[in-house]
């Protein structure tokens, strides 16, 4: 009879844990990562002073290096804005189309140039963008 | 009760040898040594294309804020900080000095850099640094002022900041009035008249610009931001009746 008190308490003690395993790898495999974790890493955006009119450039990509002396400048404004490019040897005025969509090409120096886009509507707002592009035959 | 405590603690030990024996078929592989090698391979290749695509071309313009033997900090277009390394390979341009190298750099001087961009520690190992001239100035506004005498104009700025505009032999005006730019002559610029200005600051006077570019815009209006009327300052002092001139203290 004792002998079979202690085999008994045996198999309960290796039920239970096996019963508790399981809960927990049950309660392990279905635990999802709430986003909350993440919330505390989301700053709040600190109001800024935007410009009025919007003004984007596609190409070139900043700091950029290039090995094509005609470099392609496009990008997207107001469709009734005037766009202006200015490079350090010439400028461009350009009309964007219907959509806002620009685009012309300029000519680069060698090493470093500086290219300044500018937006301008109609009423006076204005907005500008200015890009690095390095044009380079060097093989580093 | 025996028997059935027997079966029972049977069962049990038959279960485990039952997850044992899956877990260790899930975790041991059918063809260990080409697995392996796939692993090992997929490793390498992930090493490597991330140390490529740790590193990149990169060309910068920056106003130098310190420098020392094996380092140069610079200001970038947007002000931001940057932080350029230079070692025994980078090459050093100036068209003033054909001796130009990492001791005459000071703060101040502008640079253009060229080197290999490292995207984990945000740093440029130089290859080659071009000193450059100074940046030219764009600015645009509304004409305030026309100065014919002078062949100078004013403009005003969005922030009311004034700025003088020298227009020299060596200026090249245009106006740009529907879809065309065109030559223009300094006669034909009327106050209010929005302009765009590029040239370089006069060192005597910082708030002049000596205008190499100067595009005058008839088709864009002032902004309503730009204010145009003189501003209402005093310029008599106010009489007392003793005769006296009172002038506001200044501190």
């Amino acid at each position: 009879m004792k002998q079979e008190r202690v085999i008994l308490s045996f198999i309960m003690v290796l039920i239970g844990l096996l019963v508790a395993g399981l809960a927990f790898y049950f309660y392990q495999s279905t635990k999802v990562v709430s986003d909350r974790s993440n919330a505390s890493i989301v700053s709040t955006p600190t109001p800024t002073t935007a410009p009025i009119i919007f003004l984007s450039i596609s190409n070139p990509i900043n700091e950029s290096v290039v090995s094509n002396k005609t470099l392609t400048v496009s990008g997207k404004t107001e469709p009734e804005a005037t766009v202006i490019v200015i490079t350090e040897s010439g400028q461009q005025v350009l009309q964007p189309s219907s959509q806002g969509d620009f685009s012309t090409t300029v000519i680069l120096s060698d090493d470093q140039n500086l290219i300044t886009v500018w937006a301008l509507t109609p009423n006076g707002e204005s907005t500008s963008i200015q890009k690095t592009v390095t044009y380079s035959m060097e093989n580093f | 009760m025996k028997n059935k405590l027997f079966i029972t603690l049977i069962f049990i030990t038959a279960g485990f040898i039952f997850v044992q024996t899956i877990n260790a078929a899930t975790l041991t592989p059918t063809q260990p040594t080409i697995k392996n090698q796939i692993d090992e391979l997929k490793t390498k290749i992930a090493s490597k294309v991330a140390e490529l695509n740790l590193v990149e071309k990169r060309g910068i313009i920056g106003v130098v804020t310190a420098s020392s033997d094996t380092q140069i900090t610079l200001s970038d277009i947007n002000n931001n900080v940057r932080i350029v390394d230079v070692d025994e390979i980078t090459k050093f341009f100036s068209s003033n000095s054909k001796t130009f190298g990492i001791s005459d750099i000071k703060t101040g001087t502008r640079l253009g850099i060229l080197g290999l961009y490292n995207k984990q520690s945000r740093r440029i190992l130089a290859r080659q640094v071009n000193e450059l001239t100074t940046e030219a100035k764009i600015i645009f506004g509304g004409v305030s002022v026309l100065d014919s005498k002078n062949f100078e104009i004013t403009l005003i700025k969005e922030n009311e900041q004034k700025i003088v505009i020298e227009v020299a032999d060596l200026t090249k005006t245009y106006s740009y009035s529907s879809g065309n730019l065109v030559k223009f002559g300094f006669s034909k610029i009327k106050l209010t008249n929005t302009a765009l200005a590029i040239g370089f600051t006069d060192k005597n006077d910082p708030n002049k610009i000596l205008a190499t570019r100067l595009i005058i815009l008839p088709d864009v209006d002032l902004t309503s931001r730009i204010n145009l009327a003189p501003s209402v300052a005093p310029s008599i002092p106010p009489s007392t009746g003793s005769g006296m001139k009172l002038f506001p203290i200044k501190r």
